[in-house]
């Protein structure tokens, strides 16, 4: 049991390193929403990646759909984004100077201190990975953590642990001149190796906070205005679905699974995607992660199910009966990048939004 | 000696008071089916409420309406919503039947195991069984391993294997020329253990960066319960329970020391690999499809045997009912005690079966059972 | 005396001696040799037992008394030679036929604590109960019987882990006696015995011995095996030093050459049996 238990607390933050799950479906007629014509949602992958595309199931043929909703008010393309000053140092539009020394607080409540911008870094994170290549500096990873998948290259950096394990020793011989970290359980340890260790938790609140993180690691690495761009496209890309769907009521209502009918609550990044893009989540109810009971998915007759595998609701008897699987309306969102915190994070908003509704988002 | 006889003859008439009082424990005599007939009423009772509660409140008298519907002559009740056919039918009723099942293989197998280990602590997982049968299933669940053979599932059969090869290394190097000393028996049980469940945390660990389904199977849940799931533990545990059942009274002599029950016409060696194998597999099947659910298997046969004695024949189809009605109620627990949300049903046998077993532990130092 | 032991024979009105054979000897072991797995403890071992007599086996410490004890009753098979029990080969026959002619009553009997003593005596019956049948009110009355006859009747409700080790001794000898068997083996039944009640179950051993079984008794006191027993058997080497009757067997020279030391024997005032004394 002991060891069930700390099992369950390493789990913690592991979860942490996948923030949420995956996205919505194609939605049948609900009141208020806009008609979702469904679509599949087409693996317009601009992602190298390789997270499994499934096909999508069959549209609900749905003839009763509402008249499409007003076609969208294009959002403004995102020549002016969104304008926020944000923290950080003065941006100008064009260009920011690269200043050191940067100093940054580690949640732990040391004060870190760049004196020029750390060449070997282990990046003990998916979405830190992400940014660091977003912004061009991904050859400054020396080593990161089993799970780490994107981008494609990230396939050549040594790995050094997992949820539960950090190899501090591998650590030591790689030299590196930080160690990000998103769990505070090895801190001490790296300490004791003398290695220069950041821990920043992960996000799992807010996900537009994204951007300020993508400014941070540029600041860091000493490439602000790559990252300052990476960040504005991000603003801009969240925005213009914003935009999109103020428009409109709450619609459709959802159930994500994420695996053993484990499913994303309030304060999730998920939860915000949904209210995002205007659907009502059928497991508001529960705080962060839990396992849903089976009754309430039947009780509360979902017009979306998100998952990750299709067989596994389809498979499932009981739920043959409700909205979403009746009317085909299952998203198996085409990449992982609604699970991490990371610049790709928006692109999932955007694929899943593209499937709810084609006819708004191009 | 003559005064011996006369001294016990009129002693006689008194005796078979006596044995009467012997009897309440002394089953072959007078075996008390009144306290099985009142265990069976109360895990009915505990049955039907169970399938009244949940996540989705439902009346009761739509409850019994919807279930009776099934039967020729009653319709389904107007004011029942179609969902809650579902939600009885698909979800509800299955898990509570999974439970009860499972619950009563879990128990009648710990005290089958205890009785022949002769040891309190013996109890699938100590032995090893379980984490084996739980490596079993995890390497049909994970690797190329086909689940069906001719429409027939294998899981069981897979957990099965992992379950008896634990229990059989275990027995081989206890195993010496004067015995098997339960001591070094338990021992290489906790120490197989360890190992298979490392092995199958490895596999599920590498298999599936998303944690939390392999956490649940870890700790047990009958969320994802089906019938059919039902039908093909029973396969299973119907014969290995029958089998052990009938080796109740036997089970009573083995708990002598092995060469006096086998001068008194017990061929110990056979009965022993026979008992092991019954209640190997009933813990396999029990373990495949909902995961390892823990503390069943002990709790019950010892509460069982702390309040009514130490006769086989009466312990294990009373371990019977009450892990059924344990585990029926510990799932009621874990499907609405945090609703809409659920718990692992092994968090919640842990959470009630230790603080409940300590007491019963206490009151026996007590005196008081 | 006689009557009494047919009581514990007749009761349930069936007795099952079928494997009795007629004129066949209580017990023989011909040219015996035994051990466990490399040590050899019975050596070329022949002894032969009268049915309806008590014999002592008795001899220093290891010499193979329990050894010997478990060649009779079946459950070590020699390595070579045979051994007979109411004249069946005891090592080709199944546990439970053999728990039907030789009764054994064990060394330091652990008894499962929490069982009633009237259980304990029941598990006597198993071997004349099919698996699935439950004690008949037969069954009872012979395993009443069986505590009557060692004393043991006031104990039947009792736990046995509350008995002193005596009160567990008759028991288990109370246990055997239910089996029903020709042949009754014992291994230091009065090793935990007070005084009273060693000779009190020795004389038991001969009344059942007078209703046809055959005994087999080992014991350590010399005395107690003269003054109760028809046959002495002295064990030395692993083989038998010395068979007869009580003023034959023990003798100054026999028990020297089997114990290696020097004793006295006396002749018991009235009953003319030997009286071992050191030195």
């Amino acid at each position: 049991m002991a060891k069930l238990l700390k099992m369950a607390v390493a789990l913690g933050a592991a979860m942490a390193i996948a923030a949420c799950g995956g996205v919505p479906p194609d939605a049948p007629q609900a009141p208020g929403a806009p008609a979702p014509a469904a679509a599949p949602a087409q693996p317009i992958s601009p992602d190298a990646g390789s997270p499994p595309a499934e096909a999508q199931p069959p549209l609900p043929a749905e003839p009763a759909a509402p008249p499409l909703p007003p076609e969208p008010p294009t959002p403004p393309p995102s020549p002016t984004p969104t304008p926020t000053g944000r923290q950080a140092a003065g941006m100008d539009t064009t260009s920011i100077p690269a200043t050191f020394p940067v100093t940054v607080m580690s949640a732990d409540g040391r004060e870190v201190v760049f004196e020029e911008p750390p060449e070997r870094i282990v990046a003990f994170d998916s979405a830190v990975v992400e940014i660091l290549f977003a912004i061009g500096e991904g050859e400054r990873v020396a080593a990161t953590h089993a799970f780490v998948s994107y981008p494609p290259e990230t396939a050549e950096i040594p790995r050094v642990g997992d949820a539960f394990n950090m190899d501090i020793e591998a650590i030591v011989e790689l030299e590196p001149d930080l160690v990000y970290v998103f769990f505070p359980t090895f801190l001490e340890d790296l300490d004791r190796a003398g290695l220069k260790a950041l821990y920043i938790p992960s996000l799992s609140q807010d996900f537009r906070k994204v951007a300020d993180n993508i400014r941070l690691w540029g600041e860091i690495v000493g490439s602000p205005n790559e990252a300052e761009q990476v960040a504005r496209d991000f603003e801009g890309r969240v925005e213009a679905v914003v935009e999109s769907m103020e428009p409109f009521g709450q619609g459709l209502s959802v159930f994500q699974d994420v695996g053993g009918f484990w499913t994303p609550g309030r304060g999730t990044l998920v939860q915000e995607v949904f209210d995002l893009l205007k659907l009502e989540n059928i497991a508001y109810d529960i705080e962060g992660y839990a396992q849903i009971s089976p009754e309430v998915i039947v009780d509360k007759d979902p017009d979306v199910i998100i998952t990750g595998s299709v067989e596994a609701i389809v498979g499932e008897s009981a739920l043959s009966g409700v909205r979403a699987v009746r009317n085909g309306a299952i998203y198996v969102p085409p990449t992982d990048a609604l699970s991490i915190a990371g610049p790709r994070f928006v692109e999932g908003i955007e694929r899943l939004a593209q499937w709810l509704y084609p006819g708004l988002f191009r | 000696m003559a005064e011996r006889r006369v001294r016990s003859a009129p002693a006689a008439s008194v005796e078979s008071g006596r044995i009467d009082a012997v009897s309440a424990r002394l089953v072959g005599l007078r075996y008390p089916w009144w306290r099985l007939a009142i265990g069976g009423l109360v895990f009915a009772a505990t049955a039907v409420f169970a399938a009244s509660q949940g996540s989705v409140d439902i009346p009761f008298g739509s409850v019994v309406g919807v279930v009776l519907s099934r039967l020729p002559w009653f319709e389904l009740p107007a004011d029942a919503k179609p969902t809650w056919n579902t939600i009885l039918w698909e979800l509800r009723l299955p898990r509570v039947v999974l439970a009860a099942i499972v619950g009563a293989a879990l128990a009648m197998s710990g005290a089958a195991y205890q009785g022949l280990f002769k040891n309190p602590l013996a109890d699938p997982y100590l032995v090893g069984v379980a984490s084996g049968a739980g490596l079993g299933a995890t390497i049909v669940l994970l690797t190329g391993v086909p689940l069906f053979l001719g429409g027939f599932n294998l899981l069981p059969v897979a957990a099965f294997a992992g379950g008896i090869s634990a229990v059989a290394v275990a027995y081989s190097i206890a195993r010496n020329s004067q015995g098997t000393p339960l001591t070094t028996l338990i021992l290489a049980g906790v120490a197989i253990s360890a190992l298979a469940g490392a092995v199958s945390s490895l596999l599920m660990i590498r298999s599936d960066p998303e944690l939390r389904p392999v956490l649940s199977w870890l700790l047990g849940s009958f969320i994802s319960a089906e019938w059919s799931e039902s039908g093909v533990v029973l396969v299973y545990i119907v014969p290995s329970l029958a089998v052990i059942l009938g080796f109740a009274r036997i089970l009573n002599v083995l708990q002598l020391r092995e060469d006096h029950a086998s001068m008194l016409g017990v061929d110990v060696e056979k009965v022993k690999a026979l008992l092991v194998v019954a209640a190997t597999l009933a813990t396999s099947a029990a373990v495949s499809f909902n995961g390892l659910i823990g503390f069943v298997g002990l709790i019950a046969p010892h509460t069982v045997r702390m309040i009514w004695g130490v006769d086989y024949r009466f312990i294990l189809p009373m371990s019977g009912i009450v892990g059924a009605t344990f585990l029926v109620l510990a799932d009621l627990v874990a499907r609405t005690v945090a609703s809409p949300a659920e718990l692992p049903v092994g968090v919640v046998t842990a959470f009630c079966g230790a603080p409940f077993f300590l007491y019963i532990l206490r009151r026996r130092r007590a005196g008081v059972v | 005396m006689r009557q009494l032991a047919d009581r514990v024979e007749a009761a349930g009105g069936n007795v099952r001696q079928d494997q009795d054979v007629e004129g066949a000897a209580g017990i023989e072991a011909r040219d015996v040799w035994a051990g466990y797995g490399e040590r050899q403890v019975i050596k070329g071992l022949n002894l032969r037992v009268e049915r309806g007599s008590v014999t002592a086996l008795t001899g220093p410490n290891g010499v193979g008394k329990s050894t010997l004890l478990r060649l009779l009753s079946g459950s070590l098979k020699p390595w070579r030679g045979t051994t007979r029990a109411a004249g069946a080969d005891v090592s080709a026959l199944s546990v439970r036929e053999r728990a039907r002619l030789v009764a054994v009553v064990p060394q330091n009997v652990d008894l499962p604590p929490g069982t009633a003593a009237l259980e304990v005596v029941l598990m006597g019956r198993n071997p004349h109960m099919s698996l699935l049948s439950w004690e008949s009110a037969s069954d009872v009355d012979i395993a009443m019987e069986a505590m009557r006859v060692t004393d043991s009747d006031d104990l039947l409700d009792r736990r046995v882990d509350e008995l002193s080790g005596g009160e567990r001794q008759r028991v288990a000898i109370a246990t055997a006696l239910a089996q029903q068997t020709p042949v009754l083996l014992l291994d230091e039944p009065t090793a935990n015995l007070d005084l009273a009640y060693q000779p009190a179950i020795m004389s038991l051993m001969r009344e059942l011995a007078s209703a046809g079984k055959t005994v087999v008794v080992a014991v350590h006191d010399l005395t107690l095996a003269g003054q109760f027993c028809d046959e002495v058997a002295l064990m030395s080497e692993g083989a038998i030093h010395a068979v007869g009757s009580p003023e034959e067997a023990l003798t100054e020279a026999n028990i020297r050459k089997a114990y290696g030391a020097d004793v006295t024997v006396l002749a018991h005032p009235s009953t003319g049996k030997p009286i071992v004394v050191n030195p």
